[in-house]
């Protein structure tokens, strides 16, 4: 078992290792296992290069993340509400189509829209990656509706005894009730969109507006032998998300959970 | 204070009738209680009054204004939640308090209105805690408090004391008929607890399966039931029911062959009846003054009183409720004498023939 | 004081406006983005997808129908049924693989108690690395002379493959890949696993004579709905894999097309040749082969899995 664990973790520490390697320790053979010398200029290297605007991406991707997750946490619990907490008559329906939508290749559907996108002049901003998030995804709104359908009903009709509008309580009542799972579902949003790939490859061409995951990408694509850099780059790039997922483990578990019980 | 008034009020979940025609009056200051088995419509009914649930069909009228399309909020009146529903994120307080905003009063005024039902309900100390920090009788008197401060109309109770303990069940019994008592408001309480419907209520609406039963005061649902659903449901061991059927002398004969008397007037001979008692009218017979001898199945000795549940022959069981403890075992042959006041007779439709007074 | 009709019944009209009303317009406004969402970037691109497919569009100018003449070249071209076959390849294997792993790791899981927090940690990992990022090391790794996985196998005494560069192993190499980040479904699967009651699981240890007995006539039909989550969205995603082709492979599928992939080839279509219609009739192709394998699935899903009764 534990042999096995390591086996997994072995493409990491090679990871880490390679990154403060250079070209020719990582290829060597027999194998290095430990750096010697440990390259920290690596590092310096990575983030002063030009033809790799590493610090600008690392804060595009932060951009980038980040507003999807505010994005997702605000329209997607306004959907999941309507479908957890209220009844009205094309409720099921409508929550029918979402899960189709859920199961939906999105291969079907990424052309016309970059077409459209395109045609707005819009092609070559955030605008294709974070606009369709400030009105719901399929994803987000399926898990959280699990969490809104935990709130016990008598809460609600309280409230509405008491005078308050549907807004008010789901604002001032509802939404408290479900804090933790929110962060849940923001903190899925930041690890998907910081490793999202496609969507910024179709829509962005300017090297300093992309996110990590594509800059890692075309710097490879032109560098293909700077395996140093490249390790860096890839290290750095994983290593935000595995410092979030440490931190708050608990909370991704009781996501997963909330979703693999259909 | 305000009366409800309810006319024809029916409600349907799909092709399914619940509420399948409901008529009845609240009278202004009365407590009255729904009482019935789980699934008869109790809450249904009262959801509706408060808005929460449609109604399909009919009018529900509070203080004499038809509200049956006005929204929860706007009807006048408050309910308590048997889960009491406070709001967890709020404190005793603001819970309190919330509704009160809500209708745009000012903060002097909130405040003062929280600080007096806070005090008729002895919760001043509980006012800063949240719903967490307190036992289940502390956030039943805040639920309660939540009720009050409004100041509505109606009252309406869904079940508040389900969720207590025993004790605290009885204790919160009083403090609700106390609070009845002081603020003379008209209050609707809905219960599956026919001990608690007995002792709170002015009068009590037997449901079952969606429909009313019965209304009247305990005493008259006690000693009257108008059919044999009520008569076998008010009543704790519940009443005998007995099939008999009417002799050519006007006397009752039950299955076993025993021949009671039954004062003259209005039978028919060959009526099929059904003959209904209460567990304290049965007394043990002596020897040939009895009217029957049943074999002791079971003997519960409950101290103050006994219970024994008797089969006559192989015919029907009986239940006997007799004062203090009776050295009677299983198995035993107990000989068994009826006392027909207070008896009802109910005939093949199920509705009361027969009543006679105690 | 009375309002109202007296009357009772059917006399009375069926009340049209109700007082739950307002809730059923909230529910309705609440629910009003996500309705504007899905048919704006789902239904309306839906089909348009399959309208594009039928014609010749450039983007600058207008799209001028063409029939089927897409379908038709993309059927003519051998990168399709290359980059097809490979796919389907890739699908029926790593799928599978990657169920039967992500089981037998869970059902491992499920046991140690020791360290499970660790354990869990370290294998939900993979899963958060970019897919770009994990495939670049992976081709460090897997380098036939300095990586250590081949250093390592020749160690044992075996015969590695030049993973990259011969084309038999290439696809290999994607699955491999492919199967590292096992995290989500093992996690499902555990929750599977810990959902089954206690007390029948112990009925079963009564029951079963031999261990595997109760793995397999009860323990797995248990966690059947799991199974098929996976299943379905294991294939949903292995019909659509880009990144990590596109790392590996590059846009030519090297070595010798093995790696070439359905999504590349839709990619390249659409992005280097500005071949919109083509494009569209493979995704159009891609979505019905997809489509059907699910229904199947599911049409199937009724006789082997157990249901234990939907809260929706």
């Amino acid at each position: 078992m534990l042999g096995f664990a390591c086996i997994f973790l072995l493409p990491f520490y090679w990871m880490a290792i390679s990154a403060f390697k250079n070209n020719a320790e990582i290829f060597a053979n027999p194998v290095q296992w430990f750096p010697n010398p440990f390259r920290w200029e690596n590092l310096a290297a990575l983030v002063s290069r030009d033809d790799f605007p590493f610090l600008r991406q690392f804060g595009n991707s932060v951009f980038y993340a980040g507003s999807v997750a505010l994005a997702v946490c605000f329209s997607c619990s306004l959907a999941a509400y309507s479908f957890g907490c209220l009844r009205w008559r094309a409720r099921n329906l409508v929550f029918g189509l979402t899960v189709c939508a859920l199961l939906l290749p999105s291969v079907v559907t990424f052309l016309p829209i970059y077409m459209g996108w395109t045609r707005l002049g819009l092609n070559g901003t955030y605008w294709p990656l974070i606009a369709p998030f400030l009105l719901g995804d399929a994803f987000y709104i399926f898990m959280l509706r699990q969490f809104f359908l935990g709130v016990p009903r008598e809460l609600m009709d309280a409230a509405r005894l008491d005078g308050a509008s549907e807004f008010r309580i789901w604002w001032q009542i509802v939404l408290p009730q479900v804090r933790t799972p929110l962060v849940i579902v923001g903190l899925f949003a930041i690890v998907y969109t910081w490793n999202e790939f496609f969507g910024p490859l179709i829509y962005l061409q300017d090297r300093e507006k992309f996110p990590l995951s594509l800059g890692l990408f075309t710097f490879r694509a032109a560098r293909a032998q700077e395996w140093s850099i490249s390790m860096m780059g890839a290290l750095f790039t994983a290593l935000p998300m595995v410092v979030l997922f440490l931190l708050t483990q608990r909370l991704f578990q009781r996501g997963l959970s909330s979703t693999g019980l259909k | 204070m305000g009366a409800v008034q309810l006319t024809g009020v029916r409600k349907l979940f799909g092709a399914m009738e619940v509420i399948k025609g409901i008529d009845l009056t609240v009278q202004d200051g009365e407590l009255v209680v729904f009482v019935g088995p789980s699934g008869c419509g109790k809450s249904t009914l009262l959801r509706m009054i408060a808005g929460l649930e449609d109604v399909d069909y009919g009018v529900v009228s509070i203080a004499g204004v038809d509200v049956t399309e006005l929204a929860p909020a706007r009807r006048g009146v408050a309910m308590v939640f048997q889960n009491y529903a406070l709001y967890p994120h709020m404190s005793a307080y603001d819970n309190l308090a919330y509704g009160l905003r809500r209708t745009g009063l000012g903060r002097a005024e909130v405040e003062a209105r929280v600080q007096e039902t806070a005090a008729l309900l002895q919760i001043t100390e509980l006012l800063p805690r949240r719903p967490k920090a307190m036992s289940g009788g502390q956030r039943q008197r805040v639920a309660i408090g939540r009720a009050i401060v409004r100041k509505p109309e109606v009252f309406l109770f869904d079940e508040p004391l389900s969720n207590l303990d025993a004790a605290l069940r009885v204790e919160m019994r009083s403090q609700i008929a106390r609070l009845h008592h002081e603020l003379k408001a008209t209050m609707i309480f809905v219960t599956h607890d026919q001990v608690e419907a007995m002792t709170l209520a002015d009068r009590i609406v037997v449901l079952n399966a969606g429909r009313v039963e019965q209304i009247g005061t305990p005493r008259e649902v006690y000693h009257s039931p108008a059919n044999l659903f009520v008569a076998g449901f008010i009543g704790s061991p519940a009443m005998n029911l007995l099939p008999a059927r009417v002799g050519a002398d006007g006397r009752l004969i039950l299955a076993s062959g025993a021949a009671l008397d039954w004062p003259p007037g209005g039978l028919a001979e060959g009526q099929n009846l059904t003959l209904a008692l209460r567990p304290d009218r049965l007394a043990l017979g002596s020897g040939d003054q009895a009217d029957a001898t049943g074999k002791v199945t079971l003997a519960e000795h409950l101290g103050d009183e006994t219970i024994l549940h008797l089969r006559l022959g192989d015919g029907p069981g009986l239940t006997m409720k007799l004062p203090g403890d009776v050295p009677v075992r299983v198995g035993d042959a107990v000989p068994v004498s009826f006392d027909l006041s207070g008896a009802c007779l109910f005939g093949a439709d199920g509705l009361a023939v027969r009543t006679r007074q105690p | 004081m009375p309002v109202g009709p007296t009357t009772v019944g059917a006399a009375m009209p069926r009340r049209k406006r109700r007082a739950g009303q307002g809730e059923a317009r909230a529910g309705v406004l609440f629910a009003l983005p996500w309705m504007l969402g899905l048919t704006i970037f789902t239904a309306i691109p839906l089909l348009l997808t399959f309208f594009i497919a039928q014609s010749k569009f450039q983007i600058t100018g207008p799209p001028k129908w063409v029939g089927m003449q897409n379908y038709e070249a993309i059927f003519a071209d051998p990168a399709f049924w290359t980059s097809a076959g490979n796919t389907f390849m890739f699908a029926v294997i790593s799928v599978p693989l990657k169920l039967v792993l992500a089981l037998g790791l869970a059902l491992l899981l499920n046991r140690v108690t020791a360290l499970s927090g660790f354990y869990r940690t370290v294998f939900y990992l993979p899963f958060l690395m970019p897919a770009v990022a994990g495939s670049i090391v992976f081709i460090l790794l897997l380098n036939p002379s300095a990586g250590p996985v081949n250093l390592m196998l020749e160690g044992m005494g075996l015969h590695p493959p030049d993973w990259l560069r011969d084309p038999r192993a290439a696809l290999w190499t994607l699955i491999l890949l492919n199967l590292w980040p096992l995290g989500v479904e093992t996690l499902v699967f555990l929750g599977g696993l810990q959902n089954i009651p206690k007390d029948v699981s112990e009925a079963a240890d009564l029951d079963s004579p031999k261990g595997w007995h109760k793995l397999v006539w009860i323990t797995i039909p248990l966690i059947t709905p799991m199974i098929l989550f996976n299943l379905v969205i294991g294939i949903i995603y292995s019909f659509q894999i880009f990144a990590q082709a596109l790392v590996i492979g590059g846009t030519t599928g090297k070595p010798a097309e093995a790696t070439l992939m359905y999504m590349v080839v839709l990619y390249r279509l659409a992005f280097r040749y500005f071949n919109m219609g083509q494009a569209a009739a493979m995704a159009v192709v891609l979505f019905l082969v997809v489509l059907l394998l699910t229904l199947l699935i599911f049409r199937t899903a009724r006789s082997w899995v157990y249901y234990e009764g939907d809260s929706r």
